[in-house]
């Protein structure tokens, strides 16, 4: 059993973001608000801002992608 | 034929983001998948399901992240379908129902995906889920002896196209009104958050590693900073970085809240 873990930051208090959806290029946390839009958190500023994504569902998901040619095919 | 190009011109060596975005039309629920580059989320590419998902995307799922630009789709459920697809070459496979289990009529199955990963010593991409059964109550009592029903668990491999049983006794999802079920997948390993049935004092984050095909738990700290119930707090999994973050929402006063960031390095 291995326990390591490290506390990284804090972001807040602040009021409620909504949903943490995904993380992408290291420095941005993705929420969906209470509103349905989609909002991002800069990780080393701390700043919030709007992305222009409206009408989400909480239940959505971000990933950063790398697109390839590799065939899933027998 | 056009799809494809678009993707490959836009994308190419950018950063790029995928969106699940699930949305209300006309009174129906429908999943859109989106491909973003740019600073500002200015290039946006709609991609179209596979086949399998065209007639009905309510709610299509993304098992974990894309690994080598190759997907895991599925919808959950009794029987849920699990599609494996690759966009950029419009290449999908439907995954096959289990091979392992065979059941009375009378006795339903219900799979958990847990994960989608890639064995990079086999060059296989694999599955792996625990599958659950679920009867009548009647004929639970009566008729079936339970211990025949004890979940279990199996992986799926591409190469094989085919599922085999895994003799593992592993944690299966954490389950609690805050917290989703998120996996998060990293160099063939992937995480979930777990609480044994009979341990339900603690979580662990369960990690599987698709090579050898064996387990590990890192436990995790349950109370917090202000003695905070773990079952009170959002809970997310994440990469950040090259770390497993753990991010725990947690309500301040006067509806103020604070995101802690616990990171643990793979």
């Amino acid at each position: 059993m291995k326990e390591s873990w490290t506390k990284l930051f804090i972001i807040g208090p602040l009021p409620y973001l909504g949903r943490p959806i995904g993380i992408c290029k290291n420095k941005d946390i993705f929420f969906v608000k209470e509103d349905e839009e989609l909002a991002k958190c800069d990780l080393s500023t701390h700043t919030i801002q709007e992305v222009g994504i409206k009408r989400m569902f909480s239940r959505s998901q971000i990933a950063s992608y790398k697109e390839s040619l590799i065939s899933i095919a027998e | 034929m056009y799809r494809k190009r678009v993707i490959s011109d836009i994308f190419y060596d950018y950063d790029t983001y995928l969106l699940l975005k699930k949305t209300r039309l006309n009174f129906e629920i429908h999943s859109f998948l989106y491909l973003f580059s740019g600073e500002r989320f200015d290039d946006k590419v709609g991609l179209e399901w596979p086949p399998p998902f065209q007639g009905d995307d309510r709610d299509v799922k993304i098992l974990g992240s894309g690994i080598n630009g190759i997907l895991c789709l599925y919808v959950d459920g009794f029987n849920s379908e699990v599609v494996v697809w690759n966009p950029a070459i419009e290449e999908f496979k439907v995954i096959p129902p289990s091979s392992v289990v065979s059941v009375p009529p009378h006795v339903g199955i219900v799979d958990q995906l847990h994960g989608f990963g890639y064995d990079c010593i086999r060059d296989d991409y694999k599955i792996v889920r625990c599958v659950d059964f679920h009867t009548n109550l009647l004929e639970m009592i009566i008729t079936l002896p339970k211990v025949l029903y004890d979940p279990l668990w199996e992986i799926y491999s591409l190469k094989s196209n085919s599922w085999r049983k895994l003799d593992l006794d592993m944690t299966t999802f954490y389950r609690s009104p805050v917290c989703h079920l998120e996996q998060v997948y990293k160099n063939g390993v992937c995480h979930w958050l777990g609480r044994s049935e009979t341990d339900t004092d603690n979580v662990y984050l369960v990690s599987f590693d698709f090579g050898n095909e064996a387990f590990f738990l890192t436990s995790i700290p349950l109370t917090m900073d202000d003695n905070i119930n773990f079952d009170l707090v959002g809970t997310h999994l994440m990469m950040l970085n090259e770390s497993i973050a753990l991010i725990s929402n947690v309500m301040q006063k006067h509806l103020l809240f604070t995101y802690q960031f616990l990171v643990k390095s793979v």
